[in-house]
C-alpha cells in the first residue's frame, strides 16, 4: 500500500500536469508542458512514482477529454519511468545532464508513442503536424519513419524544458521540503 | 428501464470499442459509427458534447485526406493507391465510433457519479483517490496561477507580448506556483492521514448502502483511560541536521476533558507542537523528537501521524489544504475520515450528523466543499475531525477566519463536549487577543520554550504616528479616482457605481466596508490590473490603465492579501532584488537598497535564508521588503496585517510610517485602522464613502 504522502504527491504532480498544460495551450505556447509534473515525481520520489504519475495524468485527461488522451498512456508512463532512471544515474546534477535526459525522455517517446500513432491513427494527428507527414510519405519515406521524425521534432524542446524546468524547481525547494523526500539528493 | 451501473456501462463502452477496431471496416466499423455519433446528437444531454467530436474528428479527416488521400502524392510524381484511401476511411470511421461511444459514456457518468462509485467500489481506495483529488488541486492551481499572475503583472512582470518575452515571464508564473504548491504537500498529506485515509485495507462507504459484511472490527479503544491525555516531559524537537532544538518543552500535561489554551506569536513553535502531538514528525515534518512525549500513556513516535488518527486530530490553520478532494458535498467531506475507519454505515450517518451539528453547519450539508468562505471552510475541517471523535483535539489557529461571534458559541460548544465525552483540547493561538473565546491563556511560547502562564506584554509599543507625514509642498492629488464604475463580466448590475476620491502625497487612506463589497476589486482598478466600466484611476494625472506595466510597477506598489503567492527565488536577497532588476542602480547601490529594506523589515541576517523555509510573518516581510527597495508615488495594501502577531504588526506600523508614499489599506481591524489612518474611505452597495 502506498503512503499517503506519495498518493498526495502524485496527486499534486497530475494536477500540475493538467494545469501547466492548459497554461500552455490557453498562452499558445508551442510546447505542451504538460509532463513537468511526471518529470518532477520521478526526481522526487524515483522511476516507479514518475510511472505511475503519468498513467493516471492520462486517465484522468481521457475522463476530462475523451479517450484519446489514455491512449497514450504509455508514452506518459515511459517519460516518468526514464526520469526516474536518469535522476538514479545521476543525470539531473548538471544543466547540461537535465538536457541529455530530455533528449533520452525523447528517445524513448518516439519509440512508444510512434507505434500507437502509427497503427490506431493512420499516422495522423489532425494537428500542424500532418502537413509535416503528409510530404514525408509523398516524397517516398515509409509511414513509421515519418511519423517518428514528427514525434521527435514535436517532443524534442519540450521534453527539455520539462527536465529543465523540474530540475530547476528541486534545486529551489526549500530544505523543510527537500528533506522529506530521499530522491532530491540526486538533484544538486 | 432499470438505470445501467457506471462499471456496466464501462463494460459495454468496452466492447464497443473492440469491435469497432476489431471488427472488418466495412460494413460494420461504419454502422457502428454512424449509430454512436447519430446518439451523440440525437440525445439531448449529450449534443454539447458533438462539438467536441466534430472539433476532434473534423481536422483528423483533413489529415487523413492529406497522408493518405494521394493528392500529394501525384503533386510529388508518385502513384496513387486507391485502397489506401479506402483503408484510411475505415479507420477514420472506427476512430469515429470509439471517440462517439466514449463521449456517450462520459456524459452518462459524469466525474461526481465515476468517483462516488470508485470510493464504493472493490478498486483499491488509492486510485480512486488519484483520480479524484487532482480535480479539486487542478482547480486550486488556476485559481492560484491567476493570484500569480497578477502579482507578478503588479511587480512589472509582462504577462503579454513577444513570444520571449512571454516565455521569460513563464520563470516568474511557473516557479512560485509549483514551489508554493509543494510547499503545502506536508500539510495536505498530514490532513489526508488525519483522516484515516489508508488505515484500514477495506473501507466502508455509505454509498455502498445495505453491504455490513466483512468489516474490520475496530480494536476495542480502551475508553477507561484515566492518565493525562498528552504528557510531554523535557521534550524537544530538532530540525533535521541540526543539534540546537528549534522547540523546548519543559513540562506540559492536559487531562481528559480539560482545556489547555497556548499562545504564541509567528514562529514561536505553535504548529511544531501541533506536529509532534499528532505523530506527524518526522514523517511530516523532517526532524526528530527527544525526550519524553506521551499522547495517551504511549510513546508519540510509536505510532504513525496515520495510526493515531482515530484518537488524535489536528485542524490546521488553512482550512483548503485539509479537503480531501475526493467529494463533493460538506456531509461526504465529513463522513470520508469515518468510512475509511470501516465503521458500519449508521454508525458514521449519526457521527457525521452530530459533528455538522457541532460546528453549526449543519445547513451548508449539500454545499461542494471547495466553494466555501474561509469561515465555512474552517468550521468543516473542524467538523471532520469532530465526526474521528479524536481523544485528544489540537486546534491550531483553527478559527482565525470565522467570524468574531460564532468563534465564542463554537468555544462554549467544544467545552462542554470535550467535558462530557472527556476529549482534552489543546488550543494553539496568537498572543494578545483578549477577546479569544479561550482567554486566558494557560500557556505560552518564548524563544523557543513553552512556559506556563500568559505571555509577557509585547515589547515592542504600538506605533502612535497619527500625524500625517510632513507633506510635500506640492499638493496636486496623487491618485484620483474620477466617476469610476465597474461590472464583473456577465453581471447585470454593476458592482461599484460612479466613485470619487482624491488621495494628496503621503496620505493615509483605509478602505473598509463588508466582504463582498468590492474593496480588492477597487485595490485592482487603483493598479491598472483592471479596467474600469467607465470613468478612470489617475495617478498623477495619467490614467494607470495606459501606462507600460513597467512604469505602473515602478510607481505603484501592490502588497496583496497572500502577498507570499509571489515568492519564486531560493534566497530572501534574490527575491528583494527581482524588485530591482530593471532599475539602473549599480549592483552597489542595489545592495544597500536591499539591506536597508531588510533592516526596516526585521529581515536582518536572513538574506540567504530561503523565504518559505520563514514564518507566515516573515515571509510577508519578504513581500513588504520587495516593496520597500523602491520608491514610487502609492501603496496599495490588502489586508497588510493579517496574521501578524502584535510583534510582528508593531514592526509592520513602523515601517508603514517611515515611508513617503500615498497608502490605501483595506483591513477588517478597526483599532489598526483607526489610529494610523487619517483619511477613511468606506465602501458599500457600490459606492464609496470618504
Amino acid at each position: 500500500m502506498m503512503k499517503n504522502r506519495t498518493l498526495v504527491l502524485i496527486a499534486l504532480c497530475i494536477a500540475l500536469n493538467i494545469g501547466l498544460g492548459q497554461a500552455a495551450s490557453t498562452l499558445k505556447l508551442p510546447i505542451f508542458l504538460d509532463s513537468i509534473g511526471t518529470v518532477l515525481a520521478a526526481l522526487l520520489m524515483g522511476p516507479w512514482v514518475g510511472m505511475a504519475t503519468g498513467l493516471v495524468t492520462n486517465l484522468l485527461w481521457g475522463v476530462i477529454s475523451g479517450p484519446v488522451a489514455a491512449a497514450f498512456a504509455p508514452v506518459a508512463m515511459v517519460i516518468g519511468l526514464v526520469a526516474g532512471f536518469a535522476a538514479r544515474k545521476g543525470l539531473f546534477r548538471t544543466l547540461g545532464g537535465a538536457v541529455i535526459a530530455g533528449v533520452v525522455i525523447t528517445l524513448f517517446v518516439t519509440l512508444v508513442a510512434t507505434p500507437i500513432r502509427t497503427y490506431l491513427f493512420g499516422g495522423v494527428t489532425g494537428s500542424g503536424a500532418d502537413f509535416f507527414v503528409a510530404y514525408l510519405t509523398a516524397v517516398g519515406q515509409k509511414l513509421l519513419q515519418s511519423v517518428a521524425l514528427t514525434v521527435i521534432w514535436t517532443n524534442l524542446v519540450d521534453k527539455i524544458v520539462a527536465c529543465l524546468v523540474a530540475q530547476a524547481v528541486v534545486r529551489q525547494l526549500p530544505g523543510r521540503i527537500r528533506s522529506l523526500f530521499p530522491g532530491a539528493e540526486n538533484v544538486a | 428501464m432499470r438505470k445501467i451501473g457506471p462499471f456496466r456501462s464501462f463494460l459495454l463502452w468496452a466492447v464497443w470499442v473492440g469491435g469497432s477496431m476489431g471488427l472488418p471496416a466495412f460494413p460494420f466499423a461504419a454502422v457502428m459509427a454512424g449509430l454512436s455519433a447519430g446518439a451523440v446528437l440525437l440525445w439531448p444531454r449529450a449534443r454539447r458534447r458533438a462539438k467536441a467530436v466534430a472539433l476532434f474528428m473534423l481536422p483528423l479527416a483533413l489529415g487523413f485526406w492529406l497522408i493518405h488521400g494521394g493528392a500529394l502524392q501525384l503533386f510529388f510524381g508518385g502513384s496513387v493507391q486507391p485502397s489506401r484511401a479506402v483503408w484510411a476511411l475505415g479507420l477514420w470511421l472506427r476512430i469515429l465510433s470509439v471517440i462517439s461511444a466514449s463521449q456517450l459514456w462520459l456524459e452518462y457518468v459524469p466525474p461526481p457519479v465515476l468517483i462516488r462509485s470508485l470510493f464504493a467500489g472493490r478498486l483499491p481506495a488509492s486510485w480512486a483517490f488519484l483520480l479524484a483529488s487532482p480535480l479539486l488541486l487542478a482547480e486550486q492551481i488556476r485559481t492560484r496561477a491567476a493570484q500569480v499572475r497578477e502579482a507578478q503583472l503588479s511587480r512589472g512582470v509582462p504577462v503579454h507580448g513577444t513570444f520571449l518575452e512571454r516565455a521569460s515571464s513563464l520563470t516568474a508564473l511557473v516557479f512560485p506556483l509549483v514551489l508554493g504548491m509543494l510547499n503545502e504537500l506536508p500539510a495536505r498529506s498530514a490532513a489526508l492521514d488525519m483522516k484515516g485515509f489508508g488505515l484500514f485495507p477495506r473501507r466502508s462507504s455509505l454509498a455502498r448502502e445495505g453491504e455490513t459484511g466483512a468489516l474490520p472490527a475496530l480494536e476495542p479503544a480502551p475508553q477507561t483511560f484515566n492518565g493525562k491525555v498528552a504528557e510531554l516531559r523535557e521534550a524537544a524537537f530538532l530540525a533535521p541536521g541540526e543539534t540546537k532544538p528549534v522547540l523546548e518543552i519543559p513540562e506540559f500535561s492536559v487531562a481528559p476533558g480539560d482545556t489547555a489554551f497556548l499562545e504564541g506569536g509567528n514562529g514561536s513553535g505553535k504548529s511544531t507542537l501541533a506536529s509532534m502531538l499528532s505523530g506527524a514528525v518526522p514523517e511530516h515534518r523532517g526532524g526528530s523528537i527527544s525526550g519524553n512525549v506521551r499522547v495517551l500513556g504511549e510513546d508519540v513516535t510509536a505510532r504513525t501521524c496515520l495510526a493515531w488518527s482515530p484518537d488524535v486530530q489536528a485542524v490546521q490553520q488553512n482550512p483548503v489544504l485539509s479537503l480531501s478532494g475526493c467529494t463533493f458535498t460538506v456531509r461526504e467531506e465529513v463522513a470520508f475520515g469515518p468510512e475509511n475507519l470501516a465503521l458500519p454505515p449508521a454508525e458514521i450517518r449519526t457521527r457525521v450528523e452530530r459533528a455538522l451539528d457541532l460546528a453549526g453547519i449543519t445547513h451548508l450539508g449539500d454545499r461542494n466543499p471547495a466553494c466555501l468562505s474561509g469561515g465555512e471552510a474552517q468550521k468543516l475541517a473542524l467538523a471532520s475531525a469532530l465526526a474521528m471523535t479524536p481523544r485528544l483535539l489540537v486546534l491550531d489557529e483553527a478559527f482565525s477566519r470565522i467570524h468574531p461571534a460564532d468563534r465564542h458559541s463554537l468555544a462554549s460548544v467544544l467545552r462542554r463536549q470535550a467535558r462530557e465525552e472527556g476529549t482534552a483540547l489543546v488550543v494553539l493561538e496568537k498572543p494578545g487577543n483578549a477577546s479569544s473565546p479561550w482567554f486566558p491563556p494557560a500557556w505560552h511560547f518564548r524563544d523557543g520554550r513553552l512556559l506556563p502562564g500568559p505571555s509577557p506584554v509585547c515589547s515592542r509599543r504600538p506605533a502612535a504616528g497619527s500625524s500625517l507625514f510632513p507633506e510635500k509642498k506640492d499638493d496636486r492629488p496623487v491618485l484620483v479616482i474620477d466617476d469610476l464604475s465597474f461590472r464583473w463580466k456577465g453581471e447585470t448590475s454593476p458592482l461599484l457605481r460612479s466613485l470619487n476620491a482624491v488621495l494628496r502625497p503621503g496620505e493615509r487612506a483605509a478602505l473598509t466596508g463588508p466582504n463582498g463589497a468590492g474593496k480588492s476589486t477597487l485595490m485592482r482598478l487603483c493598479a491598472g490590473l483592471l479596467e474600469p466600466e467607465c470613468g478612470a484611476v489617475l495617478l498623477g494625472g495619467v490614467p494607470v490603465g495606459s501606462m507600460a506595466p513597467g512604469e505602473r510597477a515602478a510607481r505603484i506598489g501592490f502588497l496583496f492579501q497572500d502577498a507570499e503567492r509571489q515568492i519564486f527565488h531560493s534566497t530572501v536577497a534574490g527575491e528583494v532584488l527581482f524588485s530591482l532588476r530593471k532599475s539602473a542602480l549599480s549592483p552597489d547601490e542595489r545592495m544597500e537598497r536591499m539591506r536597508q529594506a531588510l533592516s526596516a523589515t526585521g529581515l536582518s541576517r536572513k538574506e540567504e535564508k530561503h523565504p518559505l523555509d520563514l514564518n507566515s510573518a516573515e515571509r510577508r516581510m519578504v513581500a513588504v521588503a520587495s516593496l520597500s527597495v523602491r520608491e514610487g508615488d502609492l501603496l496599495l495594501l490588502d489586508e497588510p496585517t493579517r496574521d501578524f502577531d502584535p510583534e510582528w504588526q508593531a514592526r509592520f506600523e513602523e515601517w508603514m510610517l517611515s515611508r513617503r508614499e500615498a497608502i490605501v489599506a483595506v483591513s477588517h481591524d478597526p483599532e489598526f485602522t483607526g489610529r494610523l489612518f487619517p483619511v477613511s474611505w468606506s465602501l458599500g452597495g457600490g459606492r464609496l464613502t470618504t
